[in-house]
Formats: structure tokens, sequence, C-alpha cells
């Protein structure tokens, strides 16, 4: 292994400290995590409770939990055009605004994720780097990546040359950089006890083909090309809980393969922030990006129009400009109740560092005039840098990322976790509700417990056979329509293409836009994951209540001892799959030349039919297998996890019952069976609070 | 040369015009058609921050109220204030009218900007054929990028070499070192598509009225340079440029 490791400790620069000023500015916007927080800490002391009185089986399932708990980090994407201003809003969101390069020329080359932690130590700060495996990096220099298939498949020689191009200078790039066996790093990591600006320089920043030769030149971007994310761990106090940010490349590069980098990205983020320049907001490049993110659920979009210091005057033109994306949205089916927060990366960054004064004569113009038309919206009496960070936009992102993890995927983790939290309790109740009868003399077991430890298992097998079948059942639906939508959008396209040639001529290039097939498709994984869901839940449903009667059939407790309550499945994730660029949406340039270049209208609906269906096969593969295989995954993980639960119990219950009367076992159970029950109604007791609020 | 006045005698001097045409494209909101009121020396072209949302406006020397030639080709008089208001999917182009020096010397027409969702059918339709020269404007802080690349690429080829490239807002980059490297990585990725690369601050430029050191701080000297030698090589005339 030539795993780089270095292992020093951090010292923070000021570049990357966060004075107290900041620190409040950031945790003021993010104070809606607090309530986040609150109920981690009261789960934390119910873990703490059943880790006091849990037997062998409940501690190894309260660890597992309870490290779920330490696990959860709300993340954050953030997409949008190159030179958009990702990297400078990022670095002023976290309060550092020199910790990723920015610059003038588009520069981010990789997924940078900065996961901050407000309870670990500055010491504690580490990085790492991924390179790109073997089979991606062999994608991307042999076929060009996707742009390169699909110019070659709509035979955009032009095009494909360029890529071509664009993908030798690269290699070039490395060998230079790297030297002659760089590609024996592909498939590695580097790590390092530390970050700072050199060391991330060195993996995420493009750098200039044409740079000087000065020092940093050298090593800036030495591993970029290959680097294909970075982790950024670090304490930063401005958080109340664990938080990851995410930078990606901007899209629209001329450099066309980062584009396939960033639309990966973002599959797996709940929450966006599409970042707009002021003086072109929102073009087509844009409203594609956020249909792109846009395919399941539009609450979890914010969209950030950046650079308003670049606008004249921006008190009379950010109305005209939000108008004009409201409309827009409209028109164009976005999403329309995505929330629109306007700001400057630029001005907060600026206060953060307390170089306000060095404003250029326009942007301090346009901040003075904007102050004027803002301050009648905000309370009296706020200190200067408050009113800044307020015009800056900071203040209003911050709070409105915040209440959206808040609402959806911070709350939905831990309302799952409080979920399981519930049932384990419940698991203990019952055991100490056995034993406690058991002292009293009552029968037990109601069978022999060899035979109902076998029944479980089979009863266990039957649910699991009869959710897969159901699934299966959701997938060959889900295959049959989405076949049924490919077939007919050829079949539509192809009787569009014969009547252009016969009413327009061969020569008139025929275009046909795809949105159709999206939507249909969209509409049809919709359904899939609507119906799914629900199938999922009836069936867990089921498995509770059918176990539930299973235990009181078999032990004799209390009727409603063995209440448990049903995990939920997940919400499927976004298709954003659908956004990937196929021939059809390349119509302007690429088509006509691949039009061109076909002879006859039979030809052209024969070429047609396989273009496009070699084309949108990935997308069909995608839905079919990758998706599909996250909800079913899901689901059988949700049922896995219960069903252990549960065998905890009743394994519990059959040691008792098999315990010999008056055993030293039994006597000791029973000495504590008292604590027991106290720990565990207190632990119950804060569970309900919390769901309680939780409801409420 | 006769201009026109009225109608008619536009028409006739449509037939007759050789004046070469320079088309100016780029992204919207990029400084069009304020570039285009710079060139002409008045508030020709309506200017805001967000897309205007015009059909090509083809200005000519001469006087009289615009014309508006519809899809088929019939022209009708329409007056300044309607021009906003017309349906762009049924007008080819806009004819306009304006006694300037540089229209003595060219045609300008000011193209609608690409990449403005609100637009997307508006193809540049035939109007971009009839252009002898393009001026592309893009955005300084965001130069140059691939919905660009790939729109140049789409015109006819032998408007390649009659291409100026404008980076526009030039003042938005604040030192020298940035200005330089910007127009490295452009001069780098747009190799041999433009006859020249010309920074310029517009709102500066039009700030600087006749004085001549801020018109060069501004880089419109350059510019006007720049079209002279273009429309010179188009054969069209030997004067020097006004701005």
């Amino acid at each position: 292994m030539n795993v780089e490791t270095k292992i020093d400790t951090y010292t923070p620069s000021d570049t990357s400290s966060l004075d107290s000023e900041s620190v409040n500015l950031i945790r003021q916007g993010l104070s809606p995590l607090e309530d986040l927080a609150e109920k981690r800490e009261k789960l934390r002391t119910i873990f703490d409770d059943i880790l006091k009185v849990g037997d062998r089986a409940t501690l190894e399932r309260a660890r597992k939990l309870s490290a779920k708990l330490d696990a959860v980090e709300p993340a954050v994407t953030m997409i949008g055009q190159v030179k958009a201003g990702k990297t400078s809003l990022v670095n002023a969101m976290i309060g550092m605004p020199d910790l990723l390069p920015s610059d003038v020329n588009p520069w981010t080359s990789v997924v940078t994720s900065l996961h901050l932690d407000p309870a670990m130590s500055a010491s504690q700060n580490r990085s790492s780097f991924q390179f790109f495996d073997r089979e991606d990096w062999d994608r991307l220099v042999v076929g060009g990546g996707r742009i390169g298939e699909l110019a070659r498949r709509a035979g955009a020689t032009l095009e494909l040359e360029h890529v071509g191009r664009q993908i030798a200078a690269l290699q070039q790039k490395s060998r230079e950089r790297l030297g002659k066996k760089f590609e024996l790093l592909l498939g590695q990591e580097h790590d390092y006890g530390y970050f700072d600006n050199d060391l991330i320089e060195r993996y995420v920043c493009l750098g200039d083909d044409f740079e000087d030769d000065t020092e940093t030149s050298k090593t800036r971007g030495r591993f970029a090309d290959i680097t294909k994310s970075a982790q950024i761990h670090m304490q930063n106090p401005a958080t109340p809980t664990k938080l990851c940010i995410r930078d990606t490349p901007g899209v629209n590069d001329t450099f066309l393969v980062r584009e396939q980098i960033t639309i990966k990205a973002i599959r797996g983020s709940q929450i966006c922030v599409v970042v707009l320049a002021a003086h072109q907001a929102l073009s087509s490049v844009d409203l594609a990006l956020l249909r792109l993110i846009s395919n399941v659920k539009s609450r979890e979009i914010i969209i950030f129009v950046n650079r308003i210091d670049e606008l004249a005057d921006p008190a009379s033109q950010v109305p005209e400009i939000r108008a004009n994306i409201a409309a827009t949205l409209k028109v164009h089916q976005g999403p329309e109740d995505a929330t629109i927060i306007f700001g400057s990366a630029l001005w907060a960054n600026q206060l953060i560092e307390g170089r306000l004064t060095d404003l250029s004569g326009d942007s301090a113009d346009s901040l003075m005039k904007y102050a004027r038309f803002e301050l009648t919206n905000m309370p009296t009496g706020l200190p200067a840098n408050e009113v800044i960070w307020n015009l800056s936009g900071l203040a209003s992102l911050h709070y409105a990322l915040a209440g959206r993890i808040n609402d959806g995927p911070g709350q939905d983790t831990i309302a799952a976790i409080m979920r399981n939290a519930r049932n384990l309790l419940n698991g203990i109740k019952i055991s100490s509700s056995v034993s406690s009868e058991r002292t009293m003399g009552a029968p037990k077991a109601n069978a022999d417990t060899a035979v109902i430890a076998e029944e479980y298992d089979a009863f266990e097998t039957k649910r699991l056979e009869a959710l897969e079948d159901g699934l299966r059942k959701q997938h060959d639906e889900f295959v049959d329509r989405i076949e049924r939508v490919h077939n007919s959008f050829l079949d539509r396209a192809s009787a569009s293409l014969v009547n252009h040639v016969e009413t327009e001529g061969e020569d008139a290039v025929w275009k046909y836009d795809p949105t159709g097939l999206r939507m249909l498709l969209r509409s049809s994984y919709r359904t899939f994951a609507k119906r799914s869901k629900d199938m999922i839940n009836n069936a867990l449903s089921a498995t509770v209540e059918e176990s539930a009667a299973f235990f009181e059939r078999s032990f004799s407790v209390p009727a409603d001892s063995f209440a448990m309550q049903a995990p939920e499945a997940s919400e499927a994730p976004a298709p954003v799959i659908l956004g990937q660029t196929i021939a059809l949406d390349l119509q302007s340039n690429w088509w006509s030349k691949w039009w061109k270049q076909q002879k006859g209208a039979k030809a052209h609906t024969k070429e047609f039919a396989e273009m496009i269906a070699a084309e949108t096969a990935p997308i069909f593969e995608g839905l079919r297998e990758d998706y599909a295989k996250v909800i079913r995954d899901d689901a059988v993980t949700l049922l896995n996890e219960f069903v252990a639960e549960q065998k905890t119990v009743l394994n519990d219950l059959i040691r008792q019952c098999n315990a010999p009367e008056n055993s030293g076992y039994q006597t000791r159970q029973e000495a504590r069976r008292q604590t027991r029950l106290e720990i565990v109604e207190r632990a119950s007791a804060t569970l309900e609070e919390l769901f309680g609020e939780t409801d409420g | 040369m006769v201009y026109a006045n009225d109608k008619a005698q536009f028409e006739n001097s449509e037939q007759t015009s050789d004046k070469p045409r320079i088309a100016v494209m780029g992204e919207f909101s990029v400084g069009k058609s304020t570039l285009c009121n710079l060139l002409l020396g008045e508030p020709v072209l309506p200017t805001k921050v967000t897309a205007t949302r015009l059909p090509p406006m083809w200005i000519s020397y001469g006087e009289g109220e615009p014309i508006q030639v519809d899809k088929q080709g019939e022209k009708h008089p329409v007056e300044v204030e309607q021009i906003a208001r017309l349906r762009t999917e049924e007008t080819s182009y806009i004819r306009m009218f304006k006694q300037s020096d540089l229209l003595k010397m060219c045609d300008l027409i000011d193209m609608p900007g690409i990449s403005d969702p609100n637009m997307a059918d508006i193809g540049w339709g035939e109007v971009v054929d009839e252009a002898d020269a393009v001026i592309w404007c893009t955005h300084s802080t965001q130069a140059w990028r691939q919905s660009e690349a790939a729109s140049w690429g789409e015109l006819p080829d032998d408007l390649r070499d009659k291409g100026m490239l404008l980076l526009t807002r030039f003042d938005k980059l604040t030192n020298e070192r940035d200005k330089k490297r910007v127009i490295q990585r452009v001069e780098n990725e747009t190799a041999g598509a433009f006859r020249g690369i010309y920074p310029i601050s517009l709102t500066a430029a039009m700030d600087a009225r006749d004085n001549v050191d801020l018109l060069r701080e501004a880089g419109a000297e350059q510019l006007a340079r720049g079209i002279v030698d273009l429309l010179t090589e188009l054969g069209a005339v030997n004067t020097t440029a006004a701005s």
C-alpha cells in the first residue's frame, strides 16, 4: 500500500480559526438545529439507561443504535453553474473565508465534503482524499466518459475529438505532475491527521495549465485530476449538531467530464442549495439542474442568488430578479415552492475577515444602497455586523437550511431511532414482567421453548418471504410500466419522424423533445415508490402484529406487553438519473449533425430507435436495478432489524423460563428487577415525552 | 447612398444596402443591448437586469418608425413603445433606423440571448445567416461556459474568423493578476475561434463619454479599433470609428 499518511497536529492558523463573533452569527442562523441537538441529548440519556439495565443482547443492540445516533449528520449539497460562487459561499457558511480555495477561473474539481462537528476537539481535525478507481478512470480516458459515449453515438466527431483532446491533456498533465506511474495511485486514498490550505489546494484545485512557475503553482492541483472526492473533518463550535456541507464542481464547464462527478454527488443528497449568479439568474442550464434535483421533493431545495454585490442597485433589482425567477419556475414547472434567498458571499467573507473597508467602490456602493432598502425589514438596533450578515443572505440561508433539516431528514432519522428505542425498552419491560410473574409462581411458556424458538424462526422466514414477494410484484409491475412508456415513446417519436420526412423533406432537421419521456418515467417511478412504500409499511405492521400475537400465545404475560412499534419505510431516493443528458437533449448541435449523416427515412427510423434505445438503456437499468435495490434493501433491513430485536426478547424469555425455580440466576434477576423497572420506566417516560414533542 | 425614411424607401434601400452586418450575440444578460447602445452613442435599446426578451433587433442607418418583419416575411410598421409587447414567436426580426456614425459603415443586429429558458423555442432563425461578423459577449466573472462554446460551434463556419469575443463587466475582476488569468484561460479555451479577445467595462465606457483616457481604461478604444479593422477587412470603409 502506498497510502501516504501523515499524522501531524494541526495548529489552527488565522485562516481557519473561528472568532467568537462569527460563531455567534452562524449559531444564530442555525438555531433551529438546537431542537435536533436537544432531542439527540435526551435520546442519549435513554440509551445510557438501557446500557445500565439490558442483558448482553440488548446491550449490543443499544450500542448499535447509540452509534447510529452519533452518526446522524444531515448533509447539504451546493450545486450550480461554474463560477456561480459555490466555494466562496461554502467558506462563508462555515465562517472560514480562506478554507477552500476559490478563484476567478473554474477551480473546484472534486466533490469536497466538510464534516462539521461541534463535539470533537480541534486536535482530531483530519482529512482524506479519494482517487478515482481503475474502472472510473478507464471509462473516462478510454471512452471519454458519458459525454464521450454520447458524442460517439450521435456521430458528433468534432465533439468527440474535443473530449479526446481534453482527456489527452488531462493524462499528460497528470503524468507531468505525478510521474509516469501515476496510474498506480488509482483506487487509493490519502489520509492526513490535519488539513490546511496548501494540502487542500494540492487535491481539489484545478490549477492553471498556463501557470507561472511559482512555488505554490507546482504543488497546487498536483493530485486534482485523479482525485474524486475529499473529506475534511473539523471541529466547528458554530453548529449545534453535526453537519456536512458538500461543495461540487460547477456544471456547464467547458471541461465536460467534470459534470458527471457532480451529477453523481447529487444523488445521495437530501437538501440542495442551488447557487445562481445574480447577473444572470436562472438560465436554461440552471433550470435543467433544478429539474434534475426536484424529482421527488421540491421542499428541500433552496435557491441562493449569489453575487448581488455585482448589481448596480440591488434594492430595485433584487425584487425584479425574484419576480422573474418565480415566473420562470412557474412557466417551466420548476419547484415553485423552493425558497429563494438573495445574498453575497463576498460581503459575508469580508465581514468575517473584518475587511469590509476593502470593498471596492461599486460593491460598497451596492451594499449601502441595499442596506438603506433592507433596513426597513430588520428589527431596529441591530449591531452593524448582524445587519451586514443579514444583507449577505447568510443569516437567511442558515436559518432556512436548519429549518429544512429539522423538519425533514434530521427529524426522520431521529424518529426512526426513537421507534427502535421504544421497542428495545418494551422488550426489557416484557422480560422484567415475566420474571416478576415467575417469582409469584405463574405459568410461563405455554409450549416447549424449543418449539417456540423454532416456530419463531419459521415465522421470520415466512414474513421475509412475504416481503420479498411483495417487492418483486411491485418491481415487475414497474418494469412493465416503464417498458410500455419506452415503447410508446419510440412509437410516437418514430411516427413524428416519418411524418416530418414526408412533409418537410430530409434536409430539414427533425427535432423531438424528450421531456415527455422523462415525465412519464418520473410518474412511473413515483407510483412505484409510493406503492412499494405502502406495501412495505403494511408488511412491517403485519409482522409486528403477528409477532405480538405470537408472544402472547406463547407466554403468559399481560396482553399489552408486546405492543411493539412498526418501523417505517424510508423515502425512496430521488430519481436524479432521469436528468442524465441524452442525445435528444442536445438537439441544437450534435443532433443536427447526426441527422445530416443519416440517409433515407427508413434509415432514420431504424437508426433513431437504436440510438434512443442505447441512450435510454442506462436510465432504465438504473431505475430498474439501482433505485429499486435501494428501496428493497431498506425494507429488508428494517424487517431484519425488527425481527432481531424480537429474537433478543424471545431468547431472554426462554432463558428465564428454562431456569430452574429458585435458582441463583432467578434470585439475582429478581433482586435487580425493581431497579431495572424503575430505570426503564424513567427512560420510557423521557422517550414518550420526546414522542409527544415530535408529534406536536 | 439613399437612406430610408419611409416604408417604400426602406424596402428599396434594403435591396441595395451592401453594408456589412455585425450581429451581437451571447447568453442573456451579458450586456448585448448595452453594447449596442454604446456603439450607437444613444440608448436605443432597453436594458435591464433580467432577460429583455426581444426578437432580433436589426438597426440600420436612417430614420423613421421601426418595422416588424414576421415569420412569413411580411412587414408591419410598429411604434417603438410596442416592440416590447410584440409576440416573439411571430416575429422574425425588427428593423430600426438611427442616424449614428457607426451605422454609416455597418448594420448592427442585437440578437436574443441564448440560455434564456423563456426564449428556448426562439431560434436565431435566418437572421443569423444574414450576418457577416459577430461580436460575442461573455460575462468576465463566468466567462466562456460550455453552453456558449456549443452555440458558437453551431454558427456557420465562415463567421468563425469574423468573430470578436468581448469580456464584459471586466471591472468586476478586481486585480491585475485575476484579469490576466481570466484572459489567459479564455484564450486557451477558445484558441483560434475568435479574431480577438476584448476585455471591456461597458458601464465605465458609457460614463466616460468623450474622455479618451477613460475610454481606453474601460477597453472601449481597443474595441473600436477592433471593429474598424474588422470593417476594413469586410471592405466597408476606411474612416475612423466613433463610439
